[in-house]
């Protein structure tokens, strides 16, 4: 079934996804050139809202808490760990690797009660929004 | 492009790409403790151009592995969201083909408190039980009762259930954008009453964190997949079939 846009309709989304993939592809290329020229391993991460702040979950899998080095500039969290996960033979091209990520966070983040846990190698940091503004009453 | 003919009658199992990765660590998992090969080449001028080299050959990053009368759909690449349907709809004409007498979709079901569970729940989707009960232990299982499934799985499996294969998903509570193991271990239990599935599921456990970081690459192509075929209704409920 044919839902009937007209062929400029068709084109312009074409156009728009090839776009998309294209903007998607130089960043994992940029990843990757990272990755390479600095021989570390980037994390999968996610930042997710949450009521009253956010949680960013960083995947280390292998990475016990006290490997984890944790530094925050401003609103800059850099994190660095050791990646030991990698099978011998792909350790034997890459040695001595480390995952390493800069993260930013939101400006609204209140730094000071950020809390950080680390479970099955999953790092975990809540954070805090900084209470601001003033509350409104409803008549 | 077939290499050697399938049986027919196989099993099929999907392991395609998709949330947490739980498909696709399961179908490698089963591949590599079987021994399988692969038998079928899946190509098309939908799909990136893309080659798998390996011991000087050269193979489709799409591949179905097939031995003791179960063949497993495999990728190394997310399905591109453009091409979803016509390419379950190939597949599935490749089933009736091959008189495959039913189909195991197995997936993650994305569950942000993932992190706070040991073991991950599963949950099955049929149009056939009885096809399913020397294969699979329901026994304690949930159905899947109102869920949005989106991408890939979901229309092999609506292409499946449309031409009445018997069919059965499985999904495992997983983290939406970290590859799973565990859930995919959770997923291959529900398996082991057939002979076929008796798989060293320690094994999985233990190679979990190695398929973490490996799988890394696999997994954020397939989040830009999943974001275009808007994966985010997984977390929705649906409003009209209540």
């Amino acid at each position: 079934m044919s839902l009937g846009f007209s062929d400029e309709f068709d084109e312009r989304f074409r156009r728009l996804i090839l776009e998309a993939r294209r903007t998607e592809e130089r960043m994992a290329r940029a990843l990757k050139e990272f990755e390479r020229s600095e021989r570390c391993v980037v994390p999968l991460h996610e930042l997710r809202p949450t009521t009253d702040g956010y949680t960013l979950t960083v995947d280390l899998p292998g990475v016990q808490k006290d490997e984890v080095g944790l530094t925050l500039e401003g609103t800059s969290l850099f994190m660095t760990a050791p990646c030991k996960s990698i099978t011998e033979k792909r350790r034997r091209h890459a040695k001595e690797l480390n995952y390493i990520i800069e993260i930013s966070l939101p400006g609204d983040v209140d730094t000071k009660t950020i809390k950080a846990t680390m479970r099955n190698g999953l790092l975990r940091l809540e954070m805090k929004k900084r209470i601001g503004g003033y509350k409104i009453r409803i008549d | 492009m077939e290499k050697k003919r399938v049986q027919d009658g196989s099993l099929v199992l999907d392991g395609l790409p998709d949330t947490g990765l739980v498909g696709t660590i399961a179908a490698l998992h089963l591949v590599r403790a079987k021994g399988m090969s692969p038998m079928v080449r899946i190509d098309s001028d939908l799909l990136p151009p893309v080659a798998i080299v390996k011991e000087m050959n050269l193979f489709e990053p799409l591949m179905i592995y097939s031995s003791d009368g179960v063949s497993v759909i495999a990728s190394e690449i997310p399905i591109p969201t453009e091409i979803t349907k016509p390419f379950a709809r190939e597949l599935v004409v490749w089933i009736k083909d091959h008189r495959c007498r039913a189909v195991i979709s197995i997936g993650g079901i994305p569950e942000p408190a993932r992190s706070e569970i040991e073991e991950p729940e599963v949950f099955y989707l049929t149009n056939s039980t009885e096809a399913f009960s020397a294969t699979i232990d329901l026994g304690k299982t949930k159905q899947l009762d109102s869920a949005f499934l989106v991408g890939p799985k979901a229309a092999f499996l609506l292409e499946c259930f449309r031409e009445e294969i018997p069919t059965i998903g499985l999904f495992a509570q997983s983290f939406p954008n970290y590859p799973d193991p565990g859930a995919a271990a959770s997923a291959l239990t529900l398996l082991r009453r057939s002979d076929v599935f008796q798989v060293d599921l320690e094994e999985l456990v233990k190679s979990g964190e190695e398929m973490r970081v490996r799988f890394r690459d696999l997994m954020r192509r397939t989040m830009g997949e999943m974001e275009r075929a808007q994966k985010s209704r997984e977390m929705e409920s649906p409003s009209l079939l209540v």
